[in-house]
């Protein structure tokens, strides 16, 4: 319990010396060694979303570009379309060579992993409307569903030097991407899934599998006393800090990665890395190395079943770090949200 | 007046729709309060999202909607919020405190209709400053209990004079209680009062000052 409440302290502590010390943390996350590599990643970057946008005619081009300091940049959901209006350009609506640009520039600013993920997500929403259960819906008629119902708009003009954002999504996704020069950040972001599995040309897929079953790999190599600390006595029914929750930051809870042993911090790193390995590598291991040097203060909480196919919520939360996974009543529906307190929408890197 | 009459079957239908078509991203049957805690020294603020499932959101729009007039007035508004915030027993160190509405939001009721919407309060009790040491909050919530589902977290404090010790729960989340301790210190008036303050205190200041000139120069007996 002392140390419980030591713990709470200093990460109480950390986490409001790095929101005071907001304006050094730039200088922080980014290391010298990796500048030129994410320099080039951002190039290649800004290279697609202006091949992109020059695929467009003039209305495509002026339904995808924003300002960069409108309220655009926090306008995202995890609803379907028809239930939430979204603004940019509808992949629906684009031509096949748009199309490709399209995938193109998600390619360049994601890592092969997140792609597919992101690809998975897509291709789920279009199971959901073309499955048994056939939601259906269409444009103007509802909530709609599938692969056409996804938007991508750019948030400041795509440049290798000033700050801009690429902005992805739909139903069950929400990719926010800030770019500023050699740096990058992808939260908040929520990847989601519906179904949570479904056959797909005779394969298996699962879009959030490896997030599952990497939470329950930890939870289940906790021993009896570290599960004591990191399973939360009460029911958590969805996320705590979804869609319209920008800025706010709650008492972490759980287990302090402090207490986990070596194999056990690695296991919980691998589970960190679904999330922010969906950005290119070249940022996500900045990322991954920032979020190392802060695990001793960042905490895994748990609250449900520990038995695999359980519904279960899990939490990591730490000074610049917040992770949630949160079944909705079924294992086959999956919410999660990954933020940074500190540089949600590029805060600490975008001025 | 037919274009009126026009748009809003228009309207009629396409809330019907809404209302009838199967929403995947939510809950449907249940109705999500989401309570935030913040603490300081001299004051604890709930800050409660409030998002009706799809199927229960007839019956909370008809709590607002008193009239059935299809809005929602401020009036209707306020007496809502008030309700909500009345459900709430908020204890300090085991002595209720009364809850004020500071400010509420409320969504459209075709957004609410369509599971979308979300109903945002925030609600404060100022109390003396407390003495440093060790602090309890208790909140219950039990507005609407028979159709929700509940969070409830303790906010990281803005204040480094405060520290959160500890969280517990009930199964489902309608009661928190918050183990706390307050440090030493002075507390700081709130900047909104500063600034409102700084106005007066400079017309103080120049009348002071004036006062005496005229004293010097002898106008003043």
């Amino acid at each position: 319990m002392i140390a419980r409440i030591s713990l709470s302290i200093v990460f109480a502590a950390t986490l409001t010396a790095l929101v005071a010390a907001g304006a050094r943390v730039p200088a922080q996350r980014s290391t010298a060694p990796s500048a030129a590599a994410t320099a080039g990643t951002t190039a290649a970057i800004v290279s697609a979303a202006q091949k992109f946008a020059a695929t467009l005619d003039d209305a495509g081009r002026a339904k995808v570009q924003f300002p960069f300091d409108s309220p655009m940049k926090s306008r995202w959901s995890n609803l379907p379309s028809g239930i939430y209006e979204r603004h940019g350009v509808r992949m629906g609506d684009l031509t096949a060579p748009q199309k490709a640009a399209a995938t193109t520039l998600l390619q360049a600013a994601l890592s092969a992993d997140g792609y597919r993920k992101v690809n998975d997500i897509i291709r789920g929403d279009e199971v959901l409307r073309t499955g048994a259960s056939g939601r259906g819906g269409g444009r103007g008629r509802g909530p709609s569903f599938g692969q056409d119902e996804y938007y991508i708009a750019f948030i400041g003009t795509p440049s290798t030097a000033s700050p801009w954002m690429l902005q992805f999504g739909g139903h069950h996704l929400a990719i926010n991407l800030t770019l500023a020069g050699s740096q990058a950040s992808m939260t908040p972001s929520l990847p989601a899934a519906q179904p949570a599995t479904y056959t797909f040309e005779g394969r298996e897929i699962r879009p959030l599998g490896k997030e599952n079953d990497k939470g329950f790999g930890l939870i289940n190599a906790l021993d009896e006393g570290q599960r004591k600390q990191a399973i939360l006595p009460y029911r958590v029914s969805d996320l705590v800090l979804g869609a319209g929750q920008d800025g706010r930051v709650i008492q972490p809870e759980g287990i302090p990665a402090s207490a986990l042993n070596a194999a056990q911090q690695t296991m919980l790193i691998e589970i960190i890395r679904e999330w922010a390995g969906i950005m290119h590598h070249s940022y996500a291991e900045i990322r991954m190395a920032e979020i190392r040097r802060n695990l001793p203060q960042t905490y895994f909480a748990w609250s449900g079943p520990t038995t695999n196919g359980s519904v279960a919520y899990f939490r990591i939360q730490g000074p610049t770090l917040v992770i949630e996974y949160a079944p909705q009543n079924s294992v086959d529906h999956i919410h999660t949200i990954y933020r940074d307190p500190t540089n949600d929408y590029g805060a600490a890197i975008a001025k | 007046m037919a274009r009126r009459s026009r748009s809003s079957a228009a309207a009629a239908v396409a809330v019907l729709l809404v209302a009838s078509a199967d929403v995947s991203a939510h809950r449907r049957d249940e109705y999500l309060q989401a309570a935030r805690v913040a603490l300081l020294p001299d004051r604890v603020t709930v800050q409660l999202d409030l998002t009706p499932g799809i199927e229960v959101a007839d019956a909370i729009v008809t709590l607002v909607d008193r009239d059935r007039d299809g809005s929602l007035s401020a009036e209707e508004q306020h007496a809502y919020a008030s309700a909500v915030v009345g459900a709430l027993d908020l204890r300090l160190d085991d002595t209720r405190l009364p809850l004020q509405v500071n400010v509420s939001s409320f969504p459209a009721i075709a957004s609410m209709r369509g599971g979308e919407g979300t109903i945002r309060i925030e609600a404060s009790a100022a109390h003396r400053a407390l003495a440093a040491g060790a602090h309890q909050v208790f909140l219950r919530n039990t507005h609407q209990r028979h159709q929700s589902v509940y969070l409830a977290n303790a906010l990281v404090p803005e204040t480094a004079r405060v520290t959160v010790l500890d969280q517990r729960r009930d199964e489902r989340q309608t009661e928190l209680t918050i183990d706390y301790s307050v440090h030493a210190g002075t507390v700081v008036p709130n900047a909104g009062w500063v600034l409102a303050g700084l106005p007066i205190a400079a017309g103080l200041l120049l009348r002071v000052t004036r006062r005496r000139r005229r004293v010097q120069d002898g106008s003043v007996q």
